[in-house]
């Protein structure tokens, strides 16, 4: 029934939520904001798309196994 | 390029795609149905990513860097939490047989009409400009393959030649093809799915495509690319490392936007909730998704670049860069690839956002309006289900034209993506009314109405009208004196807040009202017993099994009940539907019988999927006669369905309960019958053992008794026996007592702070006479520091003393003395005492410790002991929580070794004992 395997998912998706947002959020954004490049790149576009990257990979590990699907959240 | 192939090719790819539908519907019917996967469910979810991601995002990007990223940043954020929110919202939709965003709204604030047709109103208006949007996109690009590098021809030509107009006819075709088959809105549109899905998959590799290609073909990769934007400074703005390019409030702004868009979007509900088949499919699609958008994005910059770099202050479009690079290299085919993605993308948010507002439109506002007509049975003689399926047609061909005005309104004016961001702004004003009613019993519907109503009403205000008519006609926007003093409401600096862009600040106030109104009004208006009965229906859906709540209290025949169905779902139907009822209940149901309430339940969800909350709620209290339950009647019989569930539950934990117990008395008895057993054995033991000193002293007694003439030395011997087996029955009979009040535990015993060498002390000035009389000899090691103990001082001493005379007892004078050993050792005490006897053999070594238990194979005939020395020793180390063991020293005798727990820390306290 509820929480299954994974008793605590709905508490751990909800904190990758909050993580997610702050990865994204300004003062998180301005540390990588300067005029530096890494691979020939500016630095704010990979830090972007790696952290993008990141919060997917998350999601789908912490959705990774079947469970709790009667649970209520 | 030849126009004839640039015509065509849309068509043939229409022709594709009604191939691909027209498959996917034979295989549901086979049963072996496509959309039950996560896959083909995922990439239909993709048909988020439209012409606006497809040309737009370019565009964009090419003015702001990296915000246009927020579109689908928002998403993956929200993908998140779709396991906790969006299964919800789909679980409640199932029960309820919701179609539609405004159905959900309209039924959970106590299935009110009003407002079903107010999110109706607002969703055909908001998604019209993004309708407009594909259809630009569209008729842009089919110009820009025609023309290039010409600019296309300024302004829209005459009706006939505008491409678009055709586009847009063709698409209602296939929309009213394959999504107004059927009238039961909940059935799935499969055909639609899978052909969504093909596209998805065409526009994103036509996107990957042309992204290598600039990329790697046309430039030496991304590092290249920027390091040439980098070189000229007009377009370096793009690369902006200074901050967030568009400021931060604008990034949040929209960020929060299109989290809000994934869920509530028309389309978005279609394809998420309605055609969801599997709740499970949710734990594939976020990840996936967000991941589709990743791809789909990683070129957006380097296409962007190239553009500027390509293209410099050439007439291009930003949002035409896709295109325009390939057409630019000659590359022909390849551009026209582009164009099939590109179209890909438009048309399928095209079809499936009419498809959903045509749904919502007939089932809100259109049937509940119908049914309010007096000449309905005469309408009704056309028969309602052509009826209905024809009014869709004609909506969807309405919406699409609706589009198309738009388009033709406003026209060059706004680039792709502030037109699509207009949509967004009035699909986020869905997301109060439908989160708070999910989490909040108390949002009431007069203040969903309200809120709905502010909100929709400054979105009209700040984005829309401003988009249609000219701005400077607009007051606070012209110089015009007439207006001088209205800037209090110029649409982009409402109420004097300036200092926002267009889209942040319509959203602030929207959102400002909407919350605001949806909260205020909720907490100071009563709910009506219907709102309260969705509320908490919505609100509870994963606790309660709501599938027997009845709402009705009235009753109805169930011929009533069949013809009502019948005149929406067609008689086969209606009565499939009757059949299927009573056979799952196993009764049979005649047509003048009274409808149970479930049936009549049932019937109400049929029509709700059918025509709307709102209006199978008035079809059914057109028949069933008597009230609708109170809120608390509902609540009673739910409640009563939870507490049946709750008892057998608990009736089931009572019986393996039951069980546990019964086999823990089971387990007890045996014991019970083993201790018994034990206790008679001990008894007969004792009594053997009693038995073998009196035997000898009467048997001693009765020679004495019987000859007179016994000599006088061996009667002195025969006393001595007499005595010395008296002694030994007493000391048994000691011993036996002492060993049945150690049995009984801690009972009388004191817990006291000791040092191990006081209680040796003792125990050898006890035993000293003992050791001077078979001339053994003692050697003491004790160590020079305390040795804490926690225990009884009497037990202690009398456990050293049975150690010592047993080694005393098996001892050899000449062989030398007796060791007794005190050491300390981390947290614990040692005792050994070791003999010098004939030691004990290997198997004895647990077995001493038994009562009664007497080495057998000792050559002495007689055993030196009771048996019970030992058996005492054991348990009054047990007692004090330690461990005895025996060994066999080497060259020496049998050495027993007792461990103590050390006692210490602020509790022990030994001298206070001493005082």
């Amino acid at each position: 029934m509820r929480g299954g395997t994974h008793p605590r998912r709905h508490e751990r998706l909800i904190a990758l939520f909050v993580v997610g947002c702050l990865l994204f959020s300004y003062p998180l954004m301005h540390l990588f904001a300067g005029d530096h490049k890494v691979f020939g790149l500016p630095l704010l576009w990979v830090y972007v798309f790696l952290a993008w990257l990141a919060v997917i990979v998350a999601t789908g590990l912490l959705l990774r196994s079947k469970s709790g699907s009667d649970g209520g959240p | 390029m030849p126009q004839w192939a640039v015509l065509l090719t849309p068509f043939l790819y229409l022709g594709l795609l009604f191939a691909i539908a027209y498959w996917a519907d034979l295989r549901a019917q086979t049963a072996r149905s496509l959309v039950n996967n996560p896959y083909v469910y995922t990439l239909s979810i993709a048909v988020y990513c439209t012409a606006w991601t497809f040309y737009g995002s370019v565009g964009r990007a090419s003015q702001d860097g990296l915000s246009f990223l927020t579109i689908y940043l928002g998403p993956t954020l929200a993908a998140v939490l779709w396991w906790l929110v969006l299964r919800k919202i789909i679980r409640i939709c199932k029960i309820h047989r919701i179609t539609s965003i405004a159905d959900f709204i309209a039924s959970r604030y106590g299935k009110s009409m009003l407002l079903g047709g107010l999110a109706t109103v607002i969703a055909v208006v908001g998604i019209t400009p993004y309708i407009a949007l594909q259809l630009k996109a569209v008729s842009a690009s089919f110009d820009v393959l025609l023309n290039f590098p010409q600019p296309a021809p300024a302004g829209a030509g005459a009706l006939v030649e505008d491409k678009a107009l055709w586009v847009a006819t063709l698409l209602a075709l296939f929309a009213i093809l394959f999504g107004t088959r059927h009238v039961d809105a909940t059935e799935r549109l499969e055909g639609m799915v899978v052909a969504v899905a093909f596209e998805s998959i065409v526009k994103l590799v036509a996107f990957l495509t042309i992204g290598v290609f600039v990329t790697w073909v046309l430039f030496n990769g991304p590092g290249d690319l920027v390091q040439r934007v980098a070189a000229e400074p007009a377009m370096r703005e793009m690369l902006n490392p200074s901050g967030l390019p568009g400021g931060y409030t604008s990034w949040v702004a929209l960020t929060v936007l299109s989290m809000a868009a994934i869920l509530f979007l028309p389309r978005q509900f279609q394809v998420t909730v309605v055609e969801n088949v599997n709740e499970d499919h949710l734990r594939t699609a976020a990840w996936l998704f967000p991941l589709y958008l990743f791809l789909i994005n990683l070129f957006v910059l380097p296409i962007a670049m190239a553009g500027l770099i390509y293209f410099g202050d050439a007439p291009v479009d930003p949002d035409n860069y896709v295109l325009a690079l390939p057409l630019a290299e000659g590359r022909e085919l390849l551009a026209l690839f582009v164009y099939i993605g590109g179209f890909s993308a438009a048309t399928g948010m095209v079809i499936v956002a009419s498809i959903a507002l045509a749904i919502m439109v007939s089932n809100d506002l259109v049937m509940p309006s119908l049914l309010r007509l007096r000449h309905l049975p005469w309408i009704e003689r056309l028969g309602l289900r052509r009826l209905i399926i024809y009014l869709r047609r004609l909506i969807l061909v309405l919406i699409l034209m609706l589009g198309y005005a738009y388009f033709r309104l406003t026209d060059d004016d706004y680039a792709l993506v502030s037109i699509g961001l207009i949509s967004f702004v009035a699909v986020a004003q869905f997301a109060p009314p439908i989160l708070f009613g999910m989490y909040w019993k108390g949002a009431s519907r007069a203040g969903a109405l309200v809120g709905l109503s502010g909100g929709f009403l400054i979105w009209l205000y700040t984005l829309f009208i401003p988009s249609v008519i000219d701005p400077s006609h607009l007051p606070g926007m012209s110089s015009d004196g007439l207006f001088e003093g209205l800037w209090l409401l110029n649409p982009h600096a409402l109420f004097g807040l300036e200092g926002l862009d267009a889209i942040s600040h319509a959203l602030f106030w929207s959102m400002f009202f909407n919350i605001g109104g949806l909260v205020l009004v909720s907490l100071y208006t009563r709910q009506s017993d219907m709102e309260r009965i969705q509320a908490a229906l919505f609100v509870d859906v994963f606790q309660r099994s709501e599938r027997d709540a009845r709402f009705w209290q009235g009753t109805a025949t169930v011929g009533d009940l069949e013809d009502l169905l019948a005149r929406f779902t067609g008689d086969a139907e209606a009565a499939r539907a009757i059949r299927g009822y009573s056979r799952s209940r196993g009764a049979r149901l005649t047509a003048d019988q009274e409808a149970p309430a479930a049936l009549i339940n049932l019937a109400e969800r049929i029509l709700t999927g059918h025509i709307g909350s709102a209006s199978a709620r008035v079809m059914m209290s057109s028949i069933v006669k008597g009230e609708a339950l109170t809120f608390e009647g509902v609540m009673e019989i739910l409640d009563a369905t939870s507490r049946a569930i709750e008892y057998s539950r608990q009736l089931e934990q009572k019986s393996r309960e039951l069980e546990l117990a019964t086999a823990e008395l089971r387990a007890a008895n045996q014991r019970l019958t083993e201790l018994d057993r034990l206790k008679d054995e001990f008894v007969s033991m004792v009594s053997h053992e009693l038995r073998t000193p009196l035997t000898s002293i009467r048997a001693f007694g009765e020679i004495l008794l019987g000859n007179q003439d016994v000599p006088m030395e061996q009667q002195q011997e025969f006393l001595q026996v007499i005595v010395k087996e008296s002694e030994r029955l007493t000391r048994l009979i000691n011993q036996v007592l002492d060993l049945s009040r150690i049995e009984s535990g801690w009972g009388d015993w004191q817990l006291k702070d000791l040092d191990l060498r006081d209680v040796v002390e003792d125990a050898v000035s006890a035993t000293s006479q003992l050791f001077s009389d078979r001339k053994v000899k003692l050697v003491q090691t004790l160590p020079h520091t305390p040795c804490p103990l926690k225990g009884d001082s009497d037990r202690l001493i009398q456990l050293v003393i049975n150690l010592l005379s047993n080694a005393v007892k098996f001892t050899e004078p000449e062989r030398g003395p007796v060791k007794l050993e005190v050491s300390l050792r981390p947290s614990w005490v040692e005792l050994r005492v070791t003999d010098r006897g004939p030691g004990i053999p290997e198997h004895e070594h647990l077995r001493v410790f038994e009562k009664f238990h007497q080495i057998s194979d000792q050559q002495a005939g007689k055993p030196k002991g009771s048996g019970l020395g030992l058996a005492i020793c054991k348990r009054i180390v047990d007692l004090h929580w330690g461990r005895i063991r025996v060994e066999n020293a080497p060259t020496e005798g049998a050495t027993f070794i007792v461990e103590l727990p050390e006692a210490g820390g602020a509790h022990c306290d030994l001298a206070g004992d001493k005082a």
